[in-house]
């Protein structure tokens, strides 16, 4: 479950609820109100097998293109007191879309002359100072290394139209698997079938809920939170039939840790927005969780050169 | 602890203390109807002969029976009266120590707005025969002169009651004096109904044309009464008259209509019994058909409610009730939404009811029922996904009333099972499952008795709770309740009690509308215990005002609210236990009768819950907060009215201090990792702005005060042999914005509040029908 299908849930939850309101209710005018509170924001995820670790920062008060934390230093530590310092980088290196950007943002990725390798079963100490004094810090403890024991082969071509069950060792400590799946060629695919997809490629995530659920049906079990999106459903429903020909997938299975998942997943209701539980305490906000992931790669082209999954 | 202490004295000595009375007269007696059947509910007086002071009175127990202990010897003059029929007395002559036996028989007599009388002299019968319970009565005339959403509607009207309210125009769901929703026991002849809503809360379940009366117990409730900890609603189903009869209307929610009736006396008596008779009620929402030629409306509503009951030769009476109802959001036809999916919820119950007498004028009940609610949502498209919610009850209980001297003992036990199961898994993965099933026993056993200025109560509720999982309990809960009458019509009272829960509702009532979602009480889930105190006045003034005053203080200790930080590895964790308090006064005075009608009622209310907060890193601190609904000071005046050309007019001004909300401090964007290439994504539609909010202290604003003012008038006459009423609503006639929801874009420069008020101004109309 990624952010995405939480928002994209929670969204249509308020959806559902604004419109049952609508049928008798009246908007209220718009006043103006308190300044919100200057709140520090960090989004720290620590990945395993990533040649690259990314901070983001953002500040609740900080307009687009005010930098929220000017002169900040990111670091995490490990448990043999390796530190992991952070530099302020290009926001490219941290977001896919620049040009949407609606507040202040800062991004951070690991120096080069002081990086080290995430390693899973490990715990790490996030600490992030501010040039006026303020101080955030966070624990994190990378799910265990698991990995994926069907299909046997990280990278396998599957026949047309084909459901296969993907299945991974446990990750002790990790709260959840998220499965990211990347479709490349889908469009193409099931434009013969008369189903539009918008643009390629098509991601599409699905979870499984606690350490001890290792298995997850593959397509079908893809995209239950964006079922109700109204681009993708049909082609959703088409997924069910299984994976069809011509499509090359590239999947990420991640164990999540507690914080990840508490983020993600969020908190209770409130009107005004999304809430998510964070796990970064001090001066600020946010999460500081981590992912131990694996890599498969499933192909339904008729040329591949893949051996069967 | 202190009030379980005192229940436990007064309880004792109460025991103790209560010696039967002797050497002193009993009149015993029976209302009748014309052709012999008891006459259930008929307000029966007593006076010396000659003298209009009036001695005592009394209400006919469900056979029909009354009883006045305690009397000198000497003669009596009795009076029996019921809305529709016509006065009988009877004058006794009763020896020194003796005891007579008086029947009187009332014949119909069509009479119309006498309701209101009849709540008038029942609520006299209580004041003089019930030292603990706060009880409101309603009839259907009374909810039907209520200004309701589309049509009457028993549950908005129990929010007029005092201690009551609601958080939002859009439920029909209420809370009690700092009570939640769930600890609300809502029972529709004896069976409980888990949830008696339509349209997420907006509309109950009842139909007015099926209801003979509603009692809502807000405090003190007796010991007969299990499950819940808050209040009890007892609506009682009517069997109609002895003849046909049709009722119907038309709402702009939906059409209904109800058919009553009975089997002749000489089949009745082919049948074993001395009559027969019973109705049966259909509703159903229709707007889907009536639009169906210009768009698909996917959602209706359907009520089918039945009511039957025999006397049989020896007097005992007999009832069946049944209920089934259904929610239905059909949307596997609607082209323009994206998903398949047909969502269904409803109620199901049957029960039958034998009520007989044993010994020296008491009474046996008997009573066996299932009552159970579902909700699925099912989606064609996709057989990985299971979303529903299932809870059952099945019943049998006991109920024996022995009057004994100068007060009565009440003993009963029960034995219900329950079970429930609650799914949400879709995409392979199970999100959220949880059931069992357990037993629960109880016991009970009260004694009341009158010693001269004070009426006196005691008793005590056993309950076991044997769930599936987890450790037995057993509960053992006293109540006490003592009233002094100061004068015939003024008395002082004093109650307290443990009361005890086993079943928990996950909904969130912070959501206006909502599904509830049910969970026994078992390893994963306290049980709750709420000790409670209340102490107050009560009296009449004349013969048509009356008024009370109460202040209550309550402890639950043992609620639940979600985990949102649950871990999935531990099955156990997702849901937290709590507490809360509260504490408050209700005050009510009414006038029942005359052409002007006015009741006040005014609560005031401090409530908070304390539990973990799952917001916070490990381990979580707990929190306390005020609950959505702790409206401090809740205000409602309705007055009604009688206006010439048999027009009826209600009018409802309802005034609440805001509701408590969590108000956000700020709020950045949203990100989305793609896991692929580590970046971030904003995720949200283009054009939303893709924020998450950080959240204040939970619940420490406050919504504006609540103000509004609601209308109904109602006319009736006749067509062609038929009663024909016709009802113009107007609600929020001042078209006062109250708060649903406040946004707070706090993005925007300068930063905005905007929101939803609840209703605007709305009115409605319909038309009632009866043959």
């Amino acid at each position: 479950m990624t952010a995405g299908d939480v928002a994209r849930r929670r969204r249509s939850t308020c959806a559902a609820l604004v419109a049952l309101s609508a049928i008798a209710a009246c908007e209220l005018q718009e006043i103006v109100t308190a300044q919100p509170e200057d709140v520090l924001v960090a989004e720290v995820v620590l990945r395993t097998g990533s040649a690259r670790q990314t901070a983001l920062l953002q500040r609740t008060t900080a307009p687009p293109g005010e930098p929220p934390a000017p002169g900040a230093t990111v670091t995490v530590s490990d448990e043999q007191g390796r530190v992991m310092r952070f530099e302020p980088a290009a926001l490219q290196l941290c977001l896919q879309h620049v040009d949407a950007i609606t507040r202040g943002v800062a991004c951070y990725v690991d120096a080069f002359d002081a990086r080290f390798d995430i390693e899973p079963g490990h715990t790490y100490t996030l600490r992030i100072e501010t040039a006026d004094g303020r101080v955030l810090t966070g624990r994190t403890t990378t799910p265990a290394p698991f990995h994926v024991v069907e299909p046997a082969l990280a990278a396998c071509r599957a026949g047309a139209d084909t459901t296969l069950t993907l299945r991974w060792r446990a990750s002790p400590g990790a709260w959840a698997y998220i499965v990211e799946a990347r479709f490349g060629g889908l469009r193409a695919a099931l434009a013969e079938r008369g189903i539009a997809i918008d643009a390629e490629p098509v991601v599409l995530s699905g979870v499984s809920v606690s350490a001890a659920d290792t298995s997850m049906a593959f397509p079908g079990g893809l995209g239950v939170f964006s079922r109700f999106d109204e681009a993708l459903a049909p082609a959703l429903v088409a997924l069910q039939q299984g994976l069809p020909a011509g499509v090359n997938t590239t999947i990420v299975v991640a164990a999540a840790d507690r914080n990840y998942v508490n983020w993600v997943r969020g908190g209770n209701f409130n009107p005004s927005g999304p809430v998510r539980v964070g796990s970064i305490q001090g001066a600020g906000a946010g999460v500081f969780g981590s992912l131990t992931q694996a890599f498969l790669r499933i192909d339904s082209r008729s040329g591949s050169p893949l051996p069967d999954c | 602890m202190m009030s379980f202490r005192w229940a436990a004295v007064l309880l004792a000595a109460l025991l103790c203390a209560a010696a039967p009375a002797t050497g002193q007269g009993v009149i015993t007696g029976r209302t009748l109807t014309a052709d012999g059947l008891p006459l259930d509910g008929a307000y029966v007086t007593l006076r010396a002969r000659g003298d209009t002071a009036l001695l005592a009175a009394a209400a006919s127990d469900r056979l029909g029976r009354f009883r006045f202990a305690g009397l000198a010897g000497g003669a009596y003059e009795l009076r029996a009266s019921y809305v529709g029929r016509g006065d009988a007395a009877a004058v006794v002559q009763l020896g020194a120590g003796r005891s007579e036996h008086v029947e009187l028989a009332l014949a119909e007599r069509p009479v119309e707005l006498e309701g209101v009388r009849v709540e008038l002299q029942r609520d006299r019968v209580r004041f003089e025969t019930d030292a603990a319970a706060t009880v409101r009565e309603l009839d259907a005339a009374r909810i039907r002169r209520t200004p309701g959403l589309a049509e009457a509607d028993v549950l908005r009207a129990v929010e007029l009651l005092p201690g009551v309210i609601s958080t939002s125009d859009y439920t029909s769901s209420y809370n009690v004096r700092g009570g939640s929703a769930d600890q609300n026991l809502i029972m529709l002849d004896g069976l409980p109904l888990y949830n008696p809503f339509h349209l997420g809360g907006i509309f109950s379940v009842f139909n007015t044309d099926m209801i003979s009366r509603a009692e809502l117990y807000a405090g003190g409730f007796p010991a007969a009464y299990g499950g819940r900890v808050s209040s009890v609603l007892a609506i009682e189903s009517d069997a109609g008259g002895s003849g046909r009869d049709v009722e119907g209307g038309v709402s702009l929610l939906a059409g209904r209509v109800a058919l009553g009736g009975g089997l002749p006396r000489p089949a009745a008596e082919r049948l074993g019994v001395q009559s027969l008779r019973g109705r049966v009620s259909v509703r159903r929402s229709y707007f889907d058909q009536l639009l169906r030629p210009f768009f698909e409306f996917p959602y209706h509503l359907t009520d089918v409610q039945a009511y039957g009951e025999a006397w049989t030769r020896g007097g005992a009476r007999l009832s069946l009730t049944g209920y089934t109802g259904r929610d239905v959001l059909d949307l596997t036809t609607l082209e323009s939404f994206p998903l398949s999916l047909r969502w269904g919820w409803g109620n199901d119950a049957l029960g039958g009811r034998l009520i007989g007498t044993i010994g020296n004028g008491g009474t046996l009940e008997l009573h066996a029922g299932y009552t159970g609610f579902m909700t699925d949502i099912r989606f064609p498209d996709y057989e990985d996904t299971e979303l529903r919610s299932r809870i059952g009850q099945g019943l049998v209980r006991a109920d024996i009333e022995l009057p004994r001297g100068r007060g009565r003992w009440r003993l009963g036990g029960e034995a219900n099972r329950l079970a429930y199961d609650n799914v949400a898994a879709t995409g392979g993965t199970v999100f959220r499952a949880s059931d069992g099933l357990a037993w629960l026993l109880g016991a009970y056993a009260q004694r009341d008795v009158r010693l001269g200025a004070w009426l006196l109560e005691g008793g005590v509720r056993v309950d076991g709770w044997l769930p599936g999982r987890g450790a037995n309990s057993l509960v053992a809960g006293p109540r006490a309740a003592a009233k002094w009458f100061v004068r015939d019509d003024l008395a002082i009272k004093a109650s307290a009690g443990r009361y005890a829960q086993f079943v928990h509702s996950l909904r969130d009532e912070e959501l206006p509308l909502g599904i509830d979602i049910w969970v026994l009480a078992d390893e994963r889930a306290p049980h709750t215990i709420s000790d409670q105190v209340q102490i107050g006045v009560e009296g009449f003034a004349g013969d048509a005002w009356s008024y009370g005053v109460e202040a209550f203080h309550r402890r639950f200790d043992g609620v639940i609210t979600n985990n949102l930080a649950d871990d999935p590895n531990d099955p156990l964790d997702d849901v937290l236990a709590g507490d809360g308090v509260s504490y408050g006064a209700d005050l009510f005075v009414q006038r029942e009768v005359g052409r002007v009608r006015p009741a006040l009622t005014l609560s005031w209310l401090r409530a908070t819950r304390t539990f973990p907060d799952f917001r916070a890193p490990d381990p979580p601190p707990p929190v306390t907060y005020a609950p959505i609904f702790d409206r401090r000071l809740d205000i409602d005046l309705l007055v009604q009215a009688d206006l010439p050309r048999r027009v009826e007019a209600s009018a409802r001004v309802h005034v609440g201090t805001g509701l408590p909300y969590t108000r956000p401090l700020g709020a950045y964007t949203y990100y989305e990792l793609d896991l692929h290439d580590g970046r971030r994504t904003p995720q949200a539609p283009a054009g939303d702005d893709p924020h998450a909010v950080l959240l204040g202290e939970r619940n420490a604003e406050r919504y504006p005060t609540y103000q509004r003012v609601d209308v109904s008038l109602r006319r009736s006459g006749r067509v062609r042999g038929a009663a024909v009423t016709t009802y113009v609503e107007v609600l929020n006639v001042l078209n006062r914005r109250n708060v649903l929801f406040y946004f707070y874009q706090l993005d925007r420069d300068p930063p905005l509040r905007s929101g939803i008020s609840m209703f605007p101004l709305l009115p409605t109309l319909g038309v009632e029908l009866r043959f």
